[in-house]
């Protein structure tokens, strides 16, 4: 577990030791104040309280690098698609596929940039589909892997009517997934935001649930 | 003025006006109006404008390539292209392209890159090019061009689509729950005496106005967000 949270966090691009410390540090600065609060308040709920807010803070902590971890994998996966697409124009427009894999780098990221770099070195010393199979192990789409064996089809056997069809096919339908999704996403992003205006009411109503409550209780002492 | 610097005001002058009518607390109020007025002429507004200049870019590249490669293949001159594109551009645009009048077609196609830093834009600059030195069929050549920029196009519409009703959505649900307070202060007139006298109740009024400023924030940020790739890093 330990050596899949190193990874885990390395893969975000961050020190394992730095945020170890971090969360340490927390975690210390959490007990100081608890043991205060306890000390001051003298109330023993208040360490059942500090205890359940540390574990909620624990896991909220080791659980965001995962978190990150997906995001940045999810942005790496879309990412390929664009560059599939701008590969796809250029494949059409009389470059072969080693042209056209070249001609990305001016519109990939840092990260892309080194995959494709490792990628065309290896295509260059490997004729196999292996290179392939490897640049498309980097991406977390399935699809991945059967547009680049297909691409690899195209310079094994040529890029005839066939082989084109075939990896505009395959292009299209993972096109069309991403496109829906996103469509999706900018529907659901703004539902969080709607629970706002019921928390609004919430906070009224039992403000002045407790407001009238303790006016009556001052009536009531009066008489 | 324009109806974005507008709506702060109003937006200000609504919550001051509920927290002071609830709360029977100047400070309160006043309070309100001010950090509502900062927050927005600070924060949302500057966003707002930056994303509409960057959708209207994101449209403007849209019609000139469209525009560009239609004419450019009845015309099949980059001269004429330009002159038949200019007549349909904003005037944002067409101060831009004066400022570059002096400029060869080519070079004017090369040097929009900075005015429409999109991938897409480069991608067709390309082509042009490709077509330039090799000629061949023009439209065909960008096809794959103008459909990736049509699926932006309609991506875009529907982000937009999907804002404005979200927003009337928002609006609305903001309105029921304001109302919930005043029609308790009218509803409560007795008692409200007491009740503005204590810490928790004003607390409580304060907390609602942070929490319609913290609604605004989250929704401004998902209204801006756009999933379009290759506006960010390239060229």
């Amino acid at each position: 577990m330990a050596t899949n949270l190193r990874k885990t966090i390395e893969y975000v691009g961050l020190d394992y030791k730095k945020e170890m410390s971090k969360i340490a540090l927390i975690n210390v600065g959490l007990l100081i104040v608890t043991a205060l609060l306890i000390f001051f308040t003298r109330i023993i709920l208040v360490g059942a309280i500090a205890i359940f807010s540390f574990a909620f803070i624990d896991y909220f902590l080791f659980t965001s690098y995962s978190s990150k971890k997906k995001a940045i994998t999810k942005d790496h996966s879309v990412e390929f698609i664009y560059i599939i697409s701008y590969f796809r124009i250029f494949l059409e427009n009389k470059n072969n596929v080693y042209q056209s894999f070249n001609k990305l780098f001016d519109y990939s990221s840092n990260w892309l940039k080194e995959k494709l770099e490792i990628f065309l070195k290896a295509i260059d010393a490997d004729k196999s589909v292996k290179p392939f199979t490897d640049f498309a192990s980097q991406f977390d789409l399935p699809i991945a892997r059967n547009i680049l064996v297909s691409i690899y089809q195209m310079v094994e056997q040529g890029e005839t009517g066939d082989q084109l069809n075939h990896f505009t096919v395959l292009f299209e339908q993972m096109n069309k997934a991403l496109n829906d999704e996103r469509k999706d996403k900018k529907n659901k992003s703004f539902d969080f935001v709607m629970m706002f205006p019921i928390i609004g009411a919430s906070i009224t109503t039992i403000a002045l649930t407790f407001g009238i409550l303790s006016a009556m209780e001052g009536m009531l002492n009066v008489f | 003025m324009k109806t974005i610097n507008v709506l702060g005001f109003v937006i200000g002058l609504i919550l001051a006006f509920v927290s002071f009518y609830a709360s029977s607390n100047v400070i309160l109020g006043g309070g309100a109006l001010i950090v509502s007025l900062l927050f927005y002429h600070l924060y949302v507004l500057p966003k707002l404008n930056k994303h509409n200049t960057l959708i209207q870019k994101l449209h403007e590249c849209y019609f000139f390539i469209n525009n560009f490669l239609i004419s450019l293949s009845i015309k099949e001159s980059l001269l004429a292209a330009f002159e038949a594109v200019s007549s349909a551009i904003s005037d944002d645009f067409k101060e831009y392209l004066d400022s570059i009048n002096e400029l060869s077609p080519q070079e004017k196609l090369l040097y929009l890159k900075k005015y429409f830093p999109f991938h897409l834009y480069g991608i067709f600059v390309d082509i042009v090019i490709l077509w330039i030195e090799q000629g061949g069929n023009i439209l065909e050549m960008s096809n794959h061009v103008t459909n990736e920029m049509r699926e932006v196009e309609e991506y875009i519409s529907y982000s937009e689509t999907i804002a404005k009703r979200k927003t009337f959505e928002l609006i609305v649900l903001w309105i029921f729950s304001l109302s919930v307070v005043v029609v308790l202060r009218l509803s409560l007139n007795d008692f409200y005496g007491p009740l503005t006298q204590q810490f928790i109740f004003i607390a409580s009024i304060a907390l609602l106005v942070i929490v319609v400023l913290a609604s605004i924030f989250f929704f401004v940020n998902r209204y801006i967000k756009i999933d379009v790739r290759g506006i960010d890093y390239g060229h």
